[in-house]
């Protein structure tokens, strides 16, 4: 699948790209910001978006739904951090299908994904 | 993990320099909304980062200090024991991470957890001032504004000092003289230590390339050696602050464009006596004159008649051109691709030089010749009628006497045959409004922006070292960059030979 990794932290981005890597997946583009994920998604139409929830420059949550707005059928699935619940689930009324919680296992953030696959 | 050990040290490094940024922001206006957002957010992205590591207590005090921020983020207010408190939370920082580079023991984070605790529960608690009590202390901490305010003062100082030095030549006195040169090189010597003060080494920029262009090139599919050399040159605070988007470009440039599947990119700082050259090469292809002479001219940068005679040194001139570089929307590294004109640009702002280097087959090395600190510079002193003006001397390139009478004119443009070449003459005089009926007069050959222009001035005087003291926006023109204090302790503007064009 073509991934669009989204998190402001380029360690972030490259430990996640790593684990799907790993998984058979293809990075096609990255984005550090709410903004740079909306134009990206866009200009790369990613089979799926890892988005962050906390970044500068419009968060992951108006994120998803910009990109919701340009491709009703965008598969989003949200990377938060512990004790996020809140935004989680607002994310999820915004239109995102699952989330992982970070620290990832790099298991639980492939079974997501397969899920994401399927549905 | 060991493979993101780097990138996490580089990455927090950044954070922690955006955290005492935005806390001395937060320190004159505690108020400032953006900077408590941005605080909050940093500590939520180390969190992220401390936990995907390992690091159990870094990501704990990171969660808890992300609660302690919550309340500050709602009110849009900041309690200024608190920005005190996170002062130290980034000297921790600090400490965590060298510690981690150098392998060492991680810092207690005992007396944090117990401070956190009793901020938590809201107790106010007289911050650790005293921190590293115990032993002698070999280091401080000092504020960065302080640090300016020491240089502003020593700067006034060296302004007293060559007035003492003038006065000195006027009242011949023994004891007199003996007493102002003794001071003279004290003060000298004085401002030298204080300049050191401010000095960094280029690594804190540095360090943070290898993995950049690691990371690039691999996903680009190019294999690179990459080597870096001089790191340990230090320059002035001012220069490092500026240095980290130009260099950045050029080494992504060198890597998109240079090297097409497998080749070597330097990065060398080499200091010479008062400026410092910064130069990215690679062994790639080259740059094509004929690729470039194609381009230009479909994009209209130079006409057909220019193109015929098109030599390699002028290459650089076209492609700093603002409508040359098709410049990537997105660029991975930075988030936000600046093109060559914009390295010039910034460059040209510095006092500096961007040179190019570069021959089919063999690679291409940019250069920036800078100057190690951009608030003392030599300049070039001289009259227009009987007003006093510098010019730094970083652009001058000659001076010679010329009879106004052998100035020609085409197009109303005055020029001056100067050997195999027609020099362009600008009259400063005219724009400043000081002109005279002298009709020798000394010619400043000066280059910049790749550009070549004689000034006509009426004489010119001696070089000076002077301070550079920034000019207050409601007397600002494009004419001067600044001014200072001439020995003689009257005011002297500096010009800025761009505002002339």
């Amino acid at each position: 699948m073509r991934i669009l990794v989204v998190d402001d932290a380029m360690f972030m981005r490259r430990m996640l790209s790593d684990i799907l890597e790993k998984g058979g997946h293809t990075i096609c583009g990255e984005a550090s910001t709410g903004k740079e994920a909306v134009e990206h998604y866009q200009k790369l139409k990613p089979d799926l978006v890892t988005m962050d929830i906390i970044m500068p420059d419009m968060s992951g949550i108006e994120a998803v739904k910009e990109i919701k707005k340009l491709d009703p059928d965008a598969k989003i699935l949200m990377v938060s951090a512990m004790g996020q619940q809140a935004l989680v689930l607002e994310a999820v009324q915004a239109g995102a299908i699952d989330y992982v919680v970070k620290p990832f296992q790099p298991s639980r953030v492939l079974e997501s994904i397969e899920r994401l696959v399927k549905k | 993990m060991e493979s993101y050990l780097e990138l996490f040290i580089s990455e927090v490094r950044v954070y922690i320099e955006a955290l005492n940024k935005n806390l001395l922001k937060l320190e004159k206006d505690n108020q400032n909304r953006e900077s408590i957002l941005e605080l909050f957010r940093i500590f939520h992205t180390i969190k992220g980062m401390a936990q995907a590591m390992g690091y159990e207590t870094l990501g704990q005090i990171t969660h808890r200090l992300e609660d302690l921020l919550s309340t500050p983020k709602e009110k849009g207010e900041i309690n200024p024991d608190l920005i005190d408190f996170l002062f130290t939370i980034v000297d921790y920082l600090t400490d965590f991470v060298r510690a981690l580079k150098e392998k060492q023991e991680f810092p207690s984070p005992d007396k944090i957890l117990d401070s956190i605790k009793k901020i938590e529960q809201g107790e106010m608690v007289a911050i650790m001032r005293a921190r590293r009590q115990a032993g002698t202390i070999s280091e401080i901490r000092i504020k960065t504004e302080k640090l300016d305010q020491l240089f502003n003062l020593t700067n006034e100082l060296m302004i007293q000092r060559a007035r003492l030095l003038h006065l000195k030549q006027m009242i011949d006195n023994n004891d007199l003289t003996t007493v102002v040169e003794t001071s003279a090189r004290f003060i000298s010597s004085l401002r030298d230590e204080v300049m050191r003060l401010r000095m960094l080494p280029l690594s804190t920029v540095f360090d943070f390339f290898p993995r950049l262009l690691r990371d690039e090139a691999k996903r680009q599919g190019k294999k690179i050696d990459f080597e870096i050399i001089g790191a340990d040159i230090e320059v002035d605070r001012s220069i490092i602050d500026v240095l980290k988007e130009p260099l950045i470009h050029l080494l992504r440039n060198a890597l998109d464009h240079g090297i097409e599947k497998e080749g070597k990119i330097t990065l060398t700082a080499v200091r010479e006596r008062e400026r410092i050259r910064i130069s990215v090469a690679d062994n790639g292809k080259g740059i094509s004159l004929e690729e470039i002479k194609k381009k230009a001219l479909e994009k209209n940068i130079i006409a057909e008649v220019e193109a015929r005679n098109l030599q390699n040194k002028d290459i650089l001139r076209i492609i700093i051109h603002p409508d040359f570089s098709t410049r990537d929307k997105v660029s991975k590294i930075s988030g936000r691709g600046i093109g060559l004109d914009v390295v010039s640009a910034i460059v040209d702002k510095l006092g500096g030089r961007f040179e190019l280097n570069t021959k089919k087959g063999e690679g291409t090395c940019f250069t920036l010749d800078l100057p190690l600190s951009l608030v003392i510079v030599r300049a070039m002193i001289f009259k227009l009628n009987d007003n006093r003006f510098a010019i730094p001397l970083n652009y001058v390139q000659e001076t010679f006497y010329a009879e106004e009478k052998n100035f020609q004119t085409v197009y109303h443009r005055e020029l001056y045959p100067l050997r195999n070449e027609i020099l362009p003459l600008i009259r400063p005089a005219d724009y400043l409004n000081c002109p005279s009926g002298k009709s020798k007069k000394s010619i400043i050959v000066l280059q910049y922006q790749e550009r070549k222009r004689g000034f006509v001035t009426d004489e010119i005087i001696d070089e000076e070292e002077i301070v550079v003291k920034k000019l207050d926006d409601l007397v600002s023109t494009p004419y001067y960059s600044g001014c200072s204090i001439y020995a003689d302790g009257k005011p002297i503007m500096i010009l800025d030979p761009r505002g002339f064009e």
